[in-house]
């Protein structure tokens, strides 16, 4: 996706450590939303959360 | 990863560009948190935005949309193209008929032998009750 000569978002975010971060601090207030927490409603978040993580 | 496939479930469950909105704010609202520069923030809502409609299922809508579009379209032009026909067949069977102004009228003199035209006539005929009989289908008026 990114240009051969600029580093990917990803990377430029912090990678693998900010994805890890990232996604610990977003599902919290997800799972509490009452608009939002049906749809995660049976998953389980460390999977998707694992699924997420490349 | 197949994005429609996956939020394809949701989408039943009544998933919409709401839902979508709530959860790139609460994505935001966490780099924010986690101090990420505002530039990277801007570009990563930019690239999870860019994905939305694939999410919302829209991408394959679009595509369908388009395709009826150009069915349409076709049978649009084809329903005029057989009227300019019908009409133009019936103002040329108008002099035929009355053995006016036309070369070859209805009172015109036979030119090929009795058999040949009964055959061209036979023929004529069975091409029409063909048309009649296959484009009265409910299948091909559908």
């Amino acid at each position: 996706m990114s240009s051969q000569t600029k580093e990917s978002l990803y990377n430029r975010l912090g990678g693998e450590a900010f994805l890890a971060e990232t996604t610990e601090h977003l599902y919290a207030p997800i799972l509490i939303d009452d608009d939002l927490s049906p749809f995660f409603a049976g998953m389980n978040v460390k999977r998707i959360e694992a699924r997420q993580s490349f | 990863m197949d994005l429609a496939a996956v939020h394809a479930p949701l989408l039943a469950q009544g998933l919409s560009h709401e839902h979508f909105d709530l959860l790139l704010r609460y994505l935001c609202d966490t780099m924010i948190e986690l101090g990420i520069n505002e530039h990277l923030i801007l570009e990563a809502v930019d690239r999870v935005e860019a994905t939305r409609a694939d999410v919302m299922g829209e991408t394959y809508n679009k595509i369908e949309r388009e395709k009826t579009m150009l069915g349409r379209s076709l049978m649009f032009a084809f329903g005029i193209f057989c009227y300019r026909l019908g009409v133009a067949s019936l103002v040329y069977a108008m002099p035929w008929l009355e053995d006016f102004w036309l070369s070859n009228t209805l009172d015109s003199e036979r030119t090929t032998d009795l058999t040949t035209a009964i055959g061209i006539n036979l023929s004529l005929l069975v091409m029409f009750a063909l048309q009649h009989s296959i484009m009265a289908r409910p299948g091909f008026k559908a």
